[in-house]
């Protein structure tokens, strides 16, 4: 019973925040997949060599700007609209309010993901065998991204704090760190900076999924250890630390 | 039966500044209870603690018996709530907003599409009920926002400040869908520094100021809570208080001259004053304005905010 009314409430959020205002103004879809297209159009033009790690980057990207979109939609409900009071003020959990937003997310990342799916396919690094580890990483990075969202969505109550947090953020995570490009173009301290960020290790995971680069078993293992810490630590943020109600 | 209960309500703001200063106040069920004051008096702050949104600093708070604290998921499934200056999504129908929210509270989606055609039907929204609400005008949008409250079928429904930002046409619309809703015997809870609001909604009000209550009572009984049974109206460049101070009390608010004249031999000696001089004179019977002109601003603690 319970399980049928939280399920509801996932598809209500979708609805709302993802397919209603998606067909109602699909310029979005596009303004989704112009940013890493536009990265990956450049790379292919001035260095060819690296477009198949760039359209693993651009999928990293993807997801990573589809978990932090999140912050902004909240902020915008909580402080624009006062909708997220209405939430609060109802049965409605935190939880399945931050899920069915997230999954609205993807709404407008979906047809971008599928393209670069596609464009790996026809650049012939997509096999049956390297989707679990290409959906295990990008599931990784997503619940990162959106834990990370939804923390900073509820301790900022300023939607232009928002808007330069969300741009700083999807630099730091998906621009500045070797995942469109080799990891072998950085000096060697850049190589050990770029290893404490997350989306350093799902770009090495998926590039060695999908046949790019080759990687030892303890790399293999350090990589999605690390992926993982810090995705359960960044959900314990938002589990945790998350203003709800307000003190 | 109690609906809302609060006792020695207190909030300090982590800046230490005191919102509600022990407010001790009970709604009755099936009753519209309008909460009073001017911005900043306290209003907001009590609303958001009695939903569940704001925790209380002390005191206590309980909604249709559940604690406000303790027990908030109980209260979160009674009430619904239509926050101060909320608005609709502009890229959804009003159908839609109504549909949705009844699904994210639980509803099935056949239980949530019969509510949705029947509270529009109910509260003269149907034309509207496809038309996308970025282009509904600001009653309208409001008027939405109601109605996705009152669908729920929330046992107290909390209003903060429904109208406000409304012109006058926009905010009788509101206050249409509101007494709608009181016919079917929820408790509904509103605050607003509107007195005309109060007198057009409500049954019951209390009057906040700088965080505590200064008056309670039934609107229709509103002349009991008042030393005088009629007040009269002139502009103020047209005489000084001093001169018209011997007709009884005399409040001046901006360029209004208020006097609450102390007997009829009173009364009738101001109109022929006013008679005399060729004053334009409006004589009314006392109302909850009067009520917070007396609590509020004859006792010179209202500044301008």
């Amino acid at each position: 019973m319970e399980f049928m009314k939280n399920a509801r409430a996932i598809f209500a959020l979708v609805m709302l925040n993802g397919i209603k205002p998606v067909m109602r103004s699909p310029l979005w879809l596009i303004v989704m997949l112009s940013y890493p297209l536009i990265l990956v159009f450049f790379i292919n033009i001035f260095a060819e060599y690296a477009v198949v790690d760039a359209l693993v980057g651009g999928l990293i990207s993807l997801v990573v700007m589809s978990g932090i979109a999140i912050q902004a939609d909240i902020v915008w409900y909580k402080v624009e609209l006062k909708f997220q009071d209405m939430v609060v003020a109802s049965p409605v959990s935190p939880t399945i309010y931050m899920v069915g937003i997230a999954i609205s997310e993807l709404v407008y990342s979906s047809p971008a993901i599928a393209l670069f799916l596609v464009l790996m396919a026809l650049k012939g690094i997509l096999s049956i065998s390297s989707i679990p580890m290409l959906m295990l990483s990008m599931l990784l990075c997503w619940l990162s991204a959106l834990s990370l969202g939804f923390y900073l969505s509820t301790r900022i109550s300023d939607i232009r704090h928002i808007w330069a947090l969300e741009s700083l953020l999807s630099i730091v995570l998906s621009m500045l760190p070797p995942i469109y490009y080799p990891m072998s173009l950085l000096p060697e301290w850049g190589q050990i900076v770029s290893m404490f960020v997350p989306t350093t290790h799902a770009a090495l995971l998926m590039k060695e999924a999908v046949g790019i680069i080759s990687l030892m078993e303890h790399q293999r293992l350090m990589s999605l250890a690390v992926l993982l810490i810090w995705t359960i630590a960044l959900m314990l943020l938002a589990k945790r630390k998350s203003v709800w109600r307000e003190p | 039966m109690e609906t809302i209960f609060a006792e020695r309500l207190v909030k300090v703001y982590g800046n230490g500044f005191y919102a509600l200063k022990g407010i001790t106040l009970t709604v009755n069920s099936g009753t519209v209870f309008s909460l009073l004051g001017r911005n900043g008096a306290g209003k907001t702050t009590f609303l958001r603690i009695m939903t569940t949104q704001l925790l209380p600093t002390s005191g206590t708070g309980k909604v249709l018996g559940y604690d406000v604290v303790e027990e908030a998921d109980e209260v979160r499934k009674r009430i619904a709530v239509v926050p101060q200056e909320s608005k609709p999504m502009y890229l959804l129908t009003v159908k839609e907003h109504v549909k949705y929210y009844l699904m994210m509270r639980g509803f099935s989606m056949l239980e949530a599409s019969e509510k949705t055609r029947k509270v529009l039907d109910d509260l003269g929204l149907k034309e509207y009920a496809d038309t996308l609400c970025m282009k509904l005008s600001g009653g309208l949008k409001r008027k939405v926002l109601v109605a996705m409250a009152v669908a729920t079928e929330a046992d107290v429904i909390f209003l903060d400040e429904p109208t406000t930002g409304l012109d006058p046409i926009a905010r009788r619309l509101v206050w249409d869908v509101i007494n709608r809703a009181a016919m079917s015997g929820r408790t509904i809870f509103l605050t607003t520094h509107n007195m005309d609001e109060v007198e057009a909604v409500a049954d019951e009000f209390a009057l906040i100021n700088d965080g505590e209550l200064v008056a309670q009572g039934y609107v229709d009984e509103v002349q009991r809570m008042l030393p005088y049974k009629m007040r009269a109206e002139v502009q103020v460049t047209a005489s000084s208080p001093e001169e018209l101070s011997e007709f009884g009390e005399v409040i001046t608010i901006g360029r209004r001259l208020i006097i609450y004249p102390r007997d009829e031999e009173d009364s009738r000696r101001l109109y022929d004053y006013c008679a005399a001089k060729g004053l334009k004179l409006s004589v009314s019977p006392v109302g909850v304005e009067d009520v917070f002109i007396r609590k509020v601003i004859a006792h010179g603690v209202y500044e301008e905010r």
